[in-house]
């Protein structure tokens, strides 16, 4: 009898020791303490560790753990925004491309599995003079990007189908509409877009180079929601100022944007949320006496938090050579609960700086 | 005698063929021209010789009395190709194995501080049409995202210009800014001069 309770026991504790591992492991948000965020985060940061060169660096970064994998380093000539498959097989990313004479930034695929290849030129990209801020589909079987096509002015979104390796501009025949940045929402299949008029950018230009001004007057921005084919959905809002970027929500039914109403190196950023329904926009949280010219907001998977870049109040330059004294910037994240700022990722050890991010989705 | 004339022959030949090549193919000296007909693209063939990709102009409105010298050049090497400005100064330097000078760094949301330059206006290298405010920075300093704004302010006037930055490039090494030479003549300096010191701010 008295065995039999005590093999009872050993059965119960077996059992319960199965159920916790297997929720650990299923479930990694469940033991995760308090504050803890689970994800993935794609960084591109530039360094001059070598003294002679900068270089480019594309890195996946876990926000459970605090690992990091460099995906790729190479010479930086180039601002590269980039966007990486769910198996982490390819890295689709803006890149230089050369021909005799003249010099684009064409699309490019960099395979990383099972072995790291040479990026390859994505051909249906060629016809564009720029091409940046890449982001895959859903099913990854499309590509979303800003290009520039000839004789335009005005940056256009674009679509690339993988499968064909065509491309096709939105709104084609516009030289008017300038796409500032977009951003993707797997979960409604929908683009984001902020658009200016690139004729009111020039007028406003030389108002202000007339009067020497020192500063621009404030822009007036569309917000426009695009079904994947680059159907508008509708026109969310109309915002005033300078925005310099604007990301989903996770749900897809919001967004965040980060806006300054002078432009200039003593302007002050704040991060909005805009609500998709009404278009009305809400104050999160400004920049502070330690993190500061914030850009690039995002929220994190599990929306407890803000991602952004910032420059910390307190960080040195690069180096001592008076022209090489560029001063970092560092990915911080604001908690939306205790209203708290933290520094998430530093490059200052390596004398680098984060130039761009994307929250994996 | 024979043997005269089938030497005379190859000589006048020779010569002809050099004449024909004349325009294509120059030995250069050991370092690049510092200064060209205005708008001339040059590139080197080799370590000491170049071909003209495009013959520069005389400009009318353009005065020719300059000093290129403030310019500090790269060595010349095979695939280098030089761009000169509307005073005929070097202003654009692509197809180096990698950036001559890396003397500045500077990303987003800082001031950069440099000599600014102009480039002609038409269809840049990138095959982009220029406008008035748009501006280049240089490709190992400092890329912003295309259409990015730019505050720039010429140091020795103390014009401050507002800008869009279009395209990037290899700029002449101590060069941090290249604009037109209508935006340049609005910061205040005669094109004659070719630079001035400025500074310029992004987000």
């Amino acid at each position: 009898m008295i065995n039999c309770k005590k093999t009872l026991i050993k059965i119960f504790y077996a059992v319960t020791i199965v159920c916790i591992c297997s929720l650990l492991v299923l479930n990694p948000k469940a033991y995760a303490a308090e504050g803890t965020t689970t994800g993935e985060l794609l960084i591109t940061f530039v360094d001059i560790k070598d003294k002679k060169d900068n270089n480019m660096n594309y890195s996946l970064y876990n926000l459970f753990n605090s690992e990091e994998n460099l995906l790729i380093r190479e010479p930086a000539v180039e601002f590269s925004a980039g966007t990486l498959t769910k198996d982490k097989k390819y890295l689709y990313l803006s890149r230089r491309n050369s021909d005799k004479v003249q010099t684009y930034v064409h699309l490019h695929q960099l395979e990383l599995l099972p072995k790291k290849k040479r990026p390859i030129l994505m051909k249906g990209s060629q016809h564009f003079l720029n091409v940046d801020y890449v982001k895959l589909n859903k099913d990854e079987k499309k590509i979303f990007m800003r290009v520039v096509q000839k004789n335009h002015g005005n940056a256009q979104l674009a679509s690339y189908d993988l499968e064909t390796n065509k491309s096709t501009v939105w709104k084609s025949g516009d030289t008017d509409t300038h796409v500032n940045y977009f951003d993707y929402s797997p979960q409604t299949d929908q683009i984001i877009s902020i658009e200016h008029s690139l004729a009111l950018e020039t007028s406003l230009m030389k108002e202000a180079n007339a009067r020497n001004e020192g500063t621009i007057k404030p822009y007036t921005y569309n917000v426009n929601l695009y079904d994947s084919e680059g159907k508008l959905v509708k026109q969310v809002s109309q915002v005033k100022g300078h925005i310099l970027d604007i990301s989903f929500a996770p749900d897809g039914k919001s967004a965040l944007y980060t806006l300054t109403s002078q432009f200039g190196p003593h302007s002050k950023f704040t991060v909005y949320s805009l609500d998709l329904d009404n278009g009305s926009s809400t104050p999160i949280f400004s920049e502070t006496d330690r993190f500061t010219k914030i850009k690039l907001a995002q929220y994190s998977p599990d929306s407890s938090k803000i991602y952004f870049l910032a420059i910390k109040s307190d960080s040195k330059p690069l180096s001592n050579i008076p022209r090489r004294k560029g001063i970092p910037r560092v990915l911080a994240s604001y908690d939306l609960k205790t209203k708290m700022m933290n520094e998430v990722i530093s490059k200052e050890s390596n004398k680098g700086t984060i130039i761009y991010f994307t929250v994996i989705k | 005698m024979k043997l005269l004339i089938r030497s005379g022959g190859v000589a006048f030949f020779s010569v002809l063929i050099l004449l024909f090549f004349r325009t294509e193919v120059t030995l250069a000296q050991s370092a690049i021209p510092e200064r060209m007909k205005p708008l001339t693209i040059i590139k080197y063939i080799s370590g000491d010789k170049y071909k003209t990709v495009r013959q520069g102009k005389q400009l009318d409105n353009i005065e020719t009395e300059f000093d290129c010298n403030w310019v500090e050049l790269p060595r010349p090497a095979t695939g280098m190709v030089i761009h000169y400005n509307s005073n005929g100064c070097p202003s654009l330097i692509t197809g180096m194995a990698k950036p001559e000078s890396s003397t500045s760094y500077n990303r987003a949301g800082l001031i950069t501080e440099g000599k600014f330059s102009n480039f002609p206006g038409g269809t840049d290298e990138r095959g982009f049409k220029v406008q008035k405010y748009d501006c280049a920075t240089q490709w190992d300093l400092d890329d912003p995202p295309y259409g990015t704004p730019i505050r720039a302010t010429n140091k020795e006037t103390g014009k401050t210009i507002m800008l869009r930055k279009t395209t990037v490039g290899s700029l002449a090494p101590n060069v941090v800014l290249d604009v037109t030479p209508s935006a340049f003549k609005e910061f205040g300096t005669p094109l004659r001069k070719g630079h001035f010191k400025g500074e310029y701010y992004h987000d």
